[in-house]
C-alpha cells in the first residue's frame, strides 16, 4: 500500500499574539513558534500505523518554503520513507484550490493507494485541500475521519458529524481521507530520531517540475483573492474584570451572588 | 445572476438549524441584489427522500423550493449530492450557492466547487455583494484574525459558519415548491453509507445542568483537572470540556462541548483555559451568561464572554472557588 | 606416627577415581561455557570511558565487596549472614584447589601445614553453614524483610546446606573408620566422628556412598553458578569496581555510533543482582503502590539481554531474527519505564552497587528514540519544551514579567553582578515557589551579595529532560544555556532548585567539553543551602528574630543522595535562633522521595497514596510545626500533600530560605520584597 500524507508547517496559535504585517495579507512571524499542523500530526501517525500493520510505503509531502523541511523531517523520523517539498515562488499566496493543484500534480507522478491530509490547517482554516485534491485526482474522499480500517481495497471510515454522532462508511481505494484530531495518539519525535534522518534526501520540486505554469498555481491560480487580513477587536460583548486576582474574583462572586447562584 | 441558491441540510428526518442560518444569509444577499440590480431571489434546494415536510417549512423562507427526491440521497452522501447539485448549478447559474460549514458541507463543498471550477470560500461569517462582486469574511489563525476574500469568476460557493446570521422570520406568502427529476445516473458504487454511531453517550448528561464549568487545553495536564472540577462542585455545576481534552482522553466524550460534542444552554457557562474556537462557542450560544478565564487577553473566547478574567487559571480558579465557598457559607 | 608425616590420603575409600575426574572435567567445562556466555553478553554493551580513579574503585571492591559494607547497612544480621557464607565458601573453595594441587601436582600438605589446613577448613565449613542456616531462617522463617523467594533461592541454599553437612559427615566417617593416631585438627570433624561412632558400624561403607553424593552436589553447584544468581560472586565485584564512578555522559553523536542497549558496566550490573530486594523496599514509587520495582526492572532487563544476545539468539535462526528485531521498549510493560522518580534510593541501598535508576534511564533513552511508548503527557511537555524552552507552554513573557517585578538586577537588561541567581522554571511559574524566590532574594540583599538574575533570557535547565532520556533535546538546551552564560560572562551561579544545581554541576561540564561549546564558561553552581550555609559561616547573616518552631527537614533527593549535601541544611536550621530540629524516621541518605523527580511531575500517580502524602504522614509523626525542604518540586508536592493528607492545620511546608528570611530580615523589609 502506497500512502501519501500531506503536511503543513503552521504557527502554534494557542497563546500566540497575531500581528498583521504591512502588506495586510500576512502576519509577522518573528515571535511565533512553528510546528507541524496538529491535524497533520495525527495524519502522519495514522499513515505510519497503517504501514506498520499492513506494509507499504509512506511519502510525506508539503507545500511551503524551505523551513517546511522541518515538518517533513519530522515525518521521516516518525516512519515516512520519502519526503517531497513543493517549494517555488510561484506557489506563493495560493488558496486551497491552488495548493491542491500543486499537490495533485506532485502526487500523480507515482502510483498511490491512499492519501491522508489533516482535516484543516490551523492557520488559514480552509478545511478544503483534501476533498479538492480528491476531485482533481478523480477519486473518492471522506473528510473528518476519526476511525479507519483498511480491508483490501476498501477503507471503512468513521466520519465525525455534529453532536457526538459519527457516520460509518465504506470508501473504495484509492481515496483521500482527511484526518480529524483524536484518531490516534501521535508518538513522540525525539531529537535523536530527527537526527537519524537528517541526511535523508528531501526531493524539492517547483512548478516547472510538475508541468504547471505560473498562472495555474499560487495567487494567480487561486479562486479566492485575499483582500485584507485583520485582527478583530478583542472584546465585543462583555466586560473584562480589571484588578488583582483578589479583586476580579470578588467581583465575579458578587455577580454570581446577585443572580442567586450562591444560595 | 439573480438567484441565491441555498442548500437545506437535514439528518435523521430533521431539518438542521444551519439551514435557517443559510436562509437568513441568503435573504440578505437576495435583498442586496435586488437593491443593486433590481433582481434578486432566494431559492432553497432540498435533496433526499420523503422530504415533503421540509419543503413546506422551507417555502416560508424562500421564493422557491427545489425538491429532488432520490433514494440514494436519503442519508447524506457527498457524491450523490455533488452530482445532483452540480447539475442544478449548471442549469440555473445562481449568483452564489450557500452551504453550511458543517461536517456535511465540509465533505461536499470542496469537491463540488472543483468539479464546477467554482470559487469556494469556506467557514464564512459574512458574505457581501457589491456591484456584482462577492466578498466573504472568514476566520484565520484559530479565530485570532480574519480575512476578507473576493470570490473570483462567476460560479461561486460559500460555506457558512453556523450561528453567524440572525434567525430569519417567515414570510407572509410562501414560495413555490418545484419538484425536479433526479439527475443521478446510477448508484454511487465507490462510497457506501453503513450506519450512524453515537460516541457521546456517557454516564453524565451535561446538557441538563444550569451551571456548566468547562475546562480546555489550558489546563495543561490531566492531573490538574480537579482544580476546575472543584470549582464546578463549589458552584453546584457540572464539569465539561473542550475537544482537545477529549482527544487526549483526559475526560470522556460525553463531557465535550462544541459542534462535535454537546450543545448546552445553561444559566452560567464558565470557560476555563479555553481559547474559544467557533466549533466550541457555537454550542454555548444558548447560555444566559458566559464567563471566561484565560491568560491570553486576545483569546477569542472574550468576544463571546459577558464577563472575563485575564489571568492564570491556576491562581484565579482556586481563589474564585475559595470566595464562592465563603460566600455560600456566609449565608 | 610422628607429626611431621601427618597428611590426608586424598580419595581414600573412593573407587572409580577416573570417573570423578571425568565428571569434574565436564562440570568445569559446563561452568566455563556458562561463564563465557555471561561474559560475552556483558561485552555486548558499549565500552564506556575508562575509570579515572582506579585506587578508589579498588578500595570500593575491598569495602563493599570483600567486607560486605553495604549489606551490613541497616541490617546487621544480613551482613553477618552474607559474610559467613561468602568467606566460608571462598575458603572451602581455596581448600579444594589446594588439595587438588597437593594430590596431583606437588604434595605439600604434611605435618603442621596439613593440620592448620584441616583446621581452617573445618572452621570455614562451620562458618558457611552458620551463614546458610541464618539465611534460611531469615528468608523462610522470620521473614526478615519483604523478599521475593523464587525456586532458585531455595535451591542454592539447600545445595549449600547439604554439601556442608555431607562434608562434615564424610570427615567424621573418615576419622571414625581410620582412627588416625594423631587426630586431624578438625574439631568439628572430630565431633561428628564421636557422634557417628555410636550408631554406625560400617563407617567405611557409608563413607563410600556419601562421598559420591557430596561430590555430585558440589559439581552441580559449580555448574549452577553461571546459570543462577550465584554468578554474582563474579559479577558483583566486577560491578562494584566498574560503578565506583557515575556512568559517563554519552553525547548524541557518540551514541549514534554505539550498538547495544546499555554500556558494559550496566550489562555486568544486570548479572550482579542478588535479588536481595533492598532496592524495591526503598523505592518510593513501589511504596506508594505503583507498579515499579527496581529489582524487577533489573531482572527483566537481564532476561531481555539473555534473550537478545544469549546462545539461542546466536545459533537458532528463528531466535536470531526475533532477537535482532527486539528492542528494549518491547520488553517493558506499559508505562513501567516512566514511574521512576530517579530518587536514587535504590542505588544507595544496593549492596553490590547496581544502579537500577540508570538502567531505567537508559531504557528511556531507547524508548524516546522510538517514540511510541512515551506517555502522552510527557510527550506533550517535551514538545512544549522544545518549542518554548520551558515546560509550561509559551507563558514566557509572563514569567519574564514576574521576574521583572522582583526588582532585582537583571543581566538581560544590561545589569552586572558577581553571582547569577538562577530562579528556575518551577520557581518562576508556580505561585508558592515564587514566595521562595522572594525570600531568597531578601537574604541575598541582607547579606550584601552582588547578584542578578537572567530575566527573559532564563530558560529551563533541562534536568528532567535528561532524566526522561531525551538526551538530544537536553544537549540542545545545554548548548543554548551555555550560549547565554557566555553572553553575560556568568560562571558563579546559585539556585534554589536541586535539579538545576545537580545538572549544572554534573551534566553540564562533561557536555561542555564533549560538545566543544565555544566560549562556554566553567560553571560554579551552588545550591542555596550551600550558599546560605557559607554566608552564615562567613558571618554575613545576622539573625535578628527568633523562630520558635519545631521543624523537620526533608532531604531533597537531588542535593541529598545525588550530591551529599546533608549537613548544610541542618547547619542552617541549627543556626536560626529558636528553631528546634527533629529528624524523621527516614532522613539523609534514607530520605523518602516526594515523587517529583525524573519527570514524574508530568506523570500522574496511579498508586494508592501519593509519595508526597506518605512523606507528609511521616513528617507529621515528628510533631513538627514546619516541614522544611529546599526544592521547588518537593515544595509543590508536599505543600499539596499536607493539605490532601489532612495536616494543613498542624503543619506548614516551607523552604529553608523562607525560615532564614524570617529570622534575618525585619518584618517590614520582608514584606517589601
Ligand atoms: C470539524 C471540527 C469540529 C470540532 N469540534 C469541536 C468541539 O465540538 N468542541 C471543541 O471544543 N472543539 C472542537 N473543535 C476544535 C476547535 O477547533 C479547537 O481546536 C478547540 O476548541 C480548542 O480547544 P481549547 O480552547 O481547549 O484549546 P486551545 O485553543 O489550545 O486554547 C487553550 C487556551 O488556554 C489558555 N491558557 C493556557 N494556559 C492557561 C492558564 N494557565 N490559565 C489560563 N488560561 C490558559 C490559552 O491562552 C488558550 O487560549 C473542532 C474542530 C474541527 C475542525
Ligand atoms: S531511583 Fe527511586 S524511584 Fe527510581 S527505581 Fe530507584 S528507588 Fe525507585
Ligand atoms: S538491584 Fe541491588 S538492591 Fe536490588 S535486588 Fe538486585 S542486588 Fe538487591
Amino acid at each position: 500500500m502506497n500512502i501519501v500524507v500531506c503536511v503543513k508547517r503552521v504557527p502554534d496559535l494557542a497563546e500566540a499574539e497575531i500581528v498583521v504585517d504591512r502588506s495586510e495579507k500576512g502576519i509577522e512571524t518573528e515571535d511565533l513558534v512553528f510546528d507541524i499542523n496538529e491535524w497533520d500530526n495525527y495524519a502522519v501517525e495514522e499513515a505510519v500505523l497503517l504501514k506498520e500493520s499492513i506494509g507499504g510505503t509512506v511519502t510525506a509531502i508539503s507545500l511551503g518554503e524551505e523551513d517546511s523541511e522541518e515538518v517533513l523531517r519530522r515525518g521521516l523520523a516518525v516512519g515516512a520513507d520519502n519526503a517531497i517539498l513543493l517549494n517555488d515562488r510561484a506557489f506563493d499566496g495560493g488558496d486551497a484550490f491552488a495548493t491542491a493543484k500543486a499537490l495533485a500534480a506532485a502526487i500523480e507522478r507515482n502510483p498511490f493507494d491512499l492519501i491522508l491530509t489533516g482535516a484543516q490547517a490551523a492557520d488559514d482554516g480552509y478545511a478544503q485541500v483534501g476533498a479538492t485534491l480528491a476531485e482533481m485526482l478523480g477519486i473518492p474522499h471522506a473528510t473528518l475521519v476519526t476511525g479507519l480500517e483498511i480491508d483490501g481495497n476498501v477503507a471503512r471510515v468513521h466520519r465525525e458529524l455534529e453532536a457526538g454522532l459519527e457516520e460509518i462508511l465504506d470508501v473504495r481505494l484509492p481515496a483521500v481521507l482527511t484526518i480529524q484530531t483524536g484518531i490516534n495518539e501521535p508518538r513522540y519525535v525525539s531529537i535523536a530520531g530527527i537526527r537519524r534522518v537528517a541526511r535523508r534526501e528531501i526531493e524539492v520540486l517547483g512548478a516547472k517540475d510538475l508541468g504547471l505554469s505560473g498562472d495555474e498555481v499560487g495567487a494567480a491560480g487561486s479562486r479566492l483573492e485575499m483582500q485584507r487580513l485583520f485582527v478583530p477587536p478583542a472584546t465585543q460583548k462583555g466586560e473584562i474584570l480589571e484588578g488583582s486576582v483578589d479583586v476580579t474574583t470578588e467581583k465575579l462572586v458578587s455577580i454570581f451572588a446577585s443572580k442567586g447562584w450562591l444560595a | 445572476m439573480k438567484e441565491i441558491l441555498v442548500l437545506a441540510e437535514h439528518r435523521k428526518g430533521e431539518l438542521r438549524d444551519i439551514t435557517l442560518d443559510l436562509l437568513a444569509r441568503g435573504q440578505q444577499l437576495a435583498d442586496k441584489l435586488r437593491a443593486q440590480q433590481a433582481e434578486g431571489e432566494l431559492t432553497a434546494v432540498v435533496l433526499g427522500q420523503d422530504v415533503g415536510t421540509f419543503a413546506d417549512t422551507l417555502s416560508s423562507y424562500a421564493d422557491r423550493v427545489l425538491v429532488v427526491e432520490e433514494e440514494a440521497m436519503r442519508a447524506f452522501n457527498s457524491d450523490a449530492y455533488q452530482e445532483a447539485l452540480a447539475h442544478l448549478i449548471k442549469q440555473r447559474r445562481p449568483a452564489i450557492t450557500l452551504i453550511g460549514h458543517t461536517a456535511f458541507g465540509i465533505d461536499l463543498a470542496p469537491a463540488l466547487a472543483t468539479s464546477l471550477d467554482a470559487a469556494l470560500a469556506t467557514d464564512c461569517i459574512e458574505v457581501d455583494v457589491e456591484g456584482g462582486a462577492f466578498t466573504a469574511v472568514r476566520p484565520a489563525y484559530g479565530g485570532k484574525a480574519r480575512m476578507s476574500v473576493l470570490l473570483r469568476g462567476d460560479v461561486r460557493i460559500a460555506t457558512i459558519q453556523s450561528g453567524s446570521a440572525p434567525s430569519p422570520s417567515p414570510r407572509a406568502t410562501r414560495g413555490e415548491i418545484v419538484s425536479i427529476d433526479s439527475p443521478l445516473a446510477g448508484e454511487i458504487a465507490y462510497k457506501k453509507f453503513l450506519e450512524y454511531a453515537d460516541t457521546s453517550a456517557g454516564e453524565i448528561d451535561i446538557t441538563q445542568s444550569d451551571i456548566v464549568v468547562a475546562v480546555g487545553r489550558g489546563i495543561g495536564d490531566p492531573k490538574n483537572i480537579p482544580i476546575v472540577e472543584d470549582l464546578a462542585s463549589a458552584l453546584g455545576g457540572v464539569l465539561a470540556c473542550s475537544r482537545p481534552v477529549v482527544d487526549k482522553k483526559w475526560l470522556p466524550k460525553a463531557r465535550q462541548v462544541g459542534i462535535s460534542g454537546k450543545t448546552v444552554q445553561p444559566k452560567l457557562y464558565l470557560a476555563v483555559g479555553i481559547s474559544g474556537a467557533f466549533q466550541h462557542v457555537s454550542a454555548i450560544k444558548g447560555a444566559n451568561m458566559v464567563v471566561a478565564i484565560n491568560k491570553d487577553p486576545k483569546a477569542p473566547i472574550f468576544r463571546v464572554a459577558d464577563y472575563g478574567i485575564v489571568g492564570d487559571l491556576f491562581t484565579v480558579v482556586p481563589a474564585l472557588r475559595e470566595k464562592i465557598l465563603k460566600a455560600k457559607s456566609g449565608k | 606416627m610422628d607429626l611431621e608425616h601427618v597428611t590426608r590420603q586424598v580419595f581414600w575409600n573412593v573407587s572409580l577415581v577416573w570417573f570423578f575426574y571425568t565428571l569434574s572435567a565436564l562440570a568445569v567445562l559446563a561452568f566455563a561455557t556458562g561463564a563465557y556466555r555471561n561474559v560475552s553478553i556483558w561485552l555486548k554493551g558499549w565500552t564506556g570511558e575508562r575509570l579515572k580513579n582506579v585506587s578508589q574503585s579498588l578500595s570500593r571492591v575491598l569495602t563493599d565487596g570483600a567486607l560486605n559494607r553495604k549489606i551490613f547497612r541497616g541490617d546487621f544480621a544480613a551482613g553477618i549472614m552474607h559474610l559467613c557464607i561468602m568467606w566460608g565458601f571462598i575458603v572451602l573453595f581455596i581448600g579444594t584447589v589446594l588439595l587438588t594441587i597437593h594430590n596431583d601436582i606437588v604434595p605439600f600438605l604434611f605435618g603442621y601445614t596439613y593440620l592448620i589446613y584441616s583446621f581452617v577448613l573445618d572452621i570455614a565449613g562451620v562458618v558457611m553453614l552458620t551463614g546458610v542456616v541464618l539465611a534460611l531462617v531469615r528468608r523462610y522463617v522470620v521473614k526478615a524483610r519483604p523478599m521475593h523467594s523464587l525456586l532458585d533461592d531455595g535451591v542454592i541454599l539447600a545445595l549449600l546446606v547439604v554439601i556442608g553437612i555431607t562434608g562434615f559427615t564424610l570427615e567424621g566417617l573418615r576419622l571414625e573408620a581410620l582412627k588416625p593416631a594423631v587426630d586431624d585438627w578438625s574439631p568439628i570433624g572430630a565431633l561428628f566422628a564421636r557422634f557417628l561412632d555410636s550408631g554406625l558400624g560400617g563407617a567405611k561403607a557409608w563413607h563410600g556412598s556419601l562421598w559420591w553424593l557430596h561430590a555430585a552436589l558440589s559439581l552441580a553447584l559449580v555448574v549452577y553458578i553461571p546459570l543462577s544468581k550465584l554468578f554474582h560472586m563474579f559479577a558483583a565485584p566486577a560491578n562494584i569496581y566498574l560503578s565506583a564512578e557515575e556512568p559517563a555522559v554519552v553525547t548524541l553523536e557518540e551514541r549514534e555510533k554505539l550498538v547495544g542497549d546499555f554500556n558494559q558496566a550496566q550489562m555486568v550490573s544486570l548479572d550482579a543482582c542478588t535479588k536481595c530486594n533492598r532496592c524495591e523496599n526503598a523505592c518510593p514509587s513501589r511504596a506508594s503502590g505503583e507498579p515499579l520495582s527496581p529489582r524487577g526492572f533489573v531482572l527483566n532487563m537481564k532476561g531481555y539481554a539473555k534473550e537478545k544476545y544469549g546462545f539461542r539468539a546466536r545459533f537458532d535462526a528463528r531466535a536470531k531474527e526475533a532477537a535482532a528485531a527486539s528492542q528494549v521498549g518491547d520488553a517493558i510493560e506499559d508505562d513501567a519505564g516512566w514511574w521512576c522518580t530517579t530518587c536514587r534510593a535504590c542505588v544507595e541501598q544496593c549492596p553490590v552497587s547496581i544502579s537500577p535508576m540508570d538502567v531505567i534511564r537508559e531504557t528511556r533513552v531507547s524508548m524516546m528514540a522510538e517514540g511510541r511508548k512515551v506517555p502522552p503527557t510527557i510527550r506533550d511537555m517535551l514538545r512544549t519544551m522544545s518549542k518554548y524552552n520551558n515546560p509550561w507552554e509559551s507563558g514566557g513573557s509572563k514569567r519574564a514579567a514576574w521576574r521583572k517585578n522582583l526588582e532585582a538586577k537583571d543581566f538581560s537588561q544590561g545589569d552586572e553582578a558577581e553571582v547569577c541567581y538562577w530562579i528556575s522554571c518551577v520557581a518562576s511559574g508556580d505561585v508558592r515557589n515564587q514566595e521562595v524566590a522572594k525570600a531568597f532574594i531578601s537574604i541575598l540583599r541582607h547579606a550584601g551579595v552582588s547578584f542578578a538574575h537572567l530575566g527573559k533570557e532564563e530558560g529551563c535547565c533541562g534536568e528532567f529532560v535528561k532524566r526522561l532520556g531525551e538526551d538530544g533535546l537536553f544537549e540542545a538546551i545545554v548548548e543554548g544555556n551555555f550560549g547565554v552564560f557566555a553572553d553575560f560572562g556568568i560562571s558563579k551561579m546559585v539556585t534554589t532548585s536541586p535539579h538545576c544545581y545537580h545538572t549544572m554541576k554534573r551534566d553540564y561540564p562533561p557536555l561542555r567539553d564533549k560538545l566543544r561549546i565555544e566560549n562556554a564558561p566553567q560553571l560554579e553552581p551552588k545550591h542555596h543551602t550551600e550558599f546560605i550555609a557559607e554566608l552564615i559561616a562567613g558571618g554575613k547573616l545576622t539573625f535578628s528574630r527568633r523562630v520558635e518552631k519545631r521543624v523537620t527537614f526533608h532531604d531533597p533527593c537531588y542535593i541529598g543522595r545525588h550530591d551529599g549535601l546533608y549537613e548544610q541544611p541542618r547547619q542552617i536550621l541549627r543556626a536560626i535562633p529558636g528553631v528546634e530540629v527533629v529528624e524523621m524516621e527516614r532522613s539523609r541518605e534514607n530520605s523518602f522521595c516526594c515523587g517529583g523527580g525524573g519527570g514524574r511531575m508530568w506523570l500522574e500517580s496511579t498508586g494508592d497514596e501519593r509519595m508526597a502524602e506518605l512523606r507528609a504522614r511521616e513528617a507529621a509523626k515528628t510533631k513538627a510545626d514546619i516541614l522544611v525542604t529546599a526544592c521547588p518540586f518537593c515544595m509543590s508536592n508536599l505543600h499539596d500533600a499536607v493539605k490532601t493528607a489532612g495536616f494543613a492545620d498542624v503543619m506548614e511546608v516551607k523552604d529553608i530560605a523562607e525560615l532564614v528570611a524570617e529570622a534575618v530580615v525585619s518584618a517590614t523589609a520582608y514584606e517589601e520584597v
